[in-house]
């Protein structure tokens, strides 16, 4: 038996995923690189890709949880989960797209075409969160 | 309480949180991320830009449940 009440963890969970989806799509361009790293000469592109791979990271960890879990959570939690594994590679596609757009013309305009991507994928992880924290957990099935 | 799903969430938290804490840790310090932190990164975004990182098991769409019989 834990010592954590279901609900709590599964708060817990959603503001861990809140907390870096925050913390790492804000990567500043200001943090300083190992010269010897691949990113050495191009601190904007290592926050751009830090940013990309941290909220996929927050995905993939929903994701596994709720593979795991599918049949104790509640169906909505499960129909997000499911539209977002069908919707997430399409959204890769793009963010890569206009990542390597950005990275060979880092232009203002290309930069706010990025973003606005990258702006679907931190919605999805708002939406992961506010789904663990609010929608009731469903009965298991009793075997 | 279902205890499978409360260790469930606790693991997947601590999963995310041994997976960003070199990168988590440079950030909030404005330290100097590492060659070996640089590399992780580039190797995540090659399996996105791949599609391989959606070939994993919880990332498959599961088929449509049966119309009942």
């Amino acid at each position: 038996m834990s010592i954590f009440p279901m609900k709590t963890t599964l708060r817990l969970l959603a503001l861990v995923m809140l907390a870096f989806a925050a913390a790492l799509t804000n990567t500043s361009c200001q943090t300083r690189l190992d010269p010897a790293g691949a990113y050495a000469n191009n601190p904007t592109l290592y926050a751009t890709d830090a940013s990309i791979t941290a909220a996929f990271a927050v995905l993939d960890v929903f994701m596994k949880f709720q593979h795991e879990n599918r049949a104790t959570l509640s169906p909505k939690v499960n129909e997000f989960a499911d539209r977002t594994r069908r919707d997430a590679p399409q959204w890769a596609k793009s963010i890569v797209t206009l990542r390597d757009a950005y990275a060979a013309s880092p232009t203002n305009e290309n930069k706010v075409a990025l973003n606005n991507v990258l702006r679907l994928v931190r919605v999805a992880i708002t939406q992961a969160s506010s789904y663990l924290v609010s929608q009731p957990v469903a009965t298991p099935p009793t075997p | 309480m279902n205890p499978v799903l409360i260790l469930g969430g606790v693991n997947a938290a601590l999963t995310l949180l041994e997976q960003f804490a070199p990168a988590l840790q440079a950030a909030v310090a404005k330290g100097e991320i590492s060659a070996e932190q640089q590399t992780v990164v580039l190797a995540r975004m090659d399996l996105i830009r791949s599609g391989k990182f959606f070939d994993q098991p919880h990332w498959q769409v599961p088929p449509p449940p049966a119309p009942p019989a």
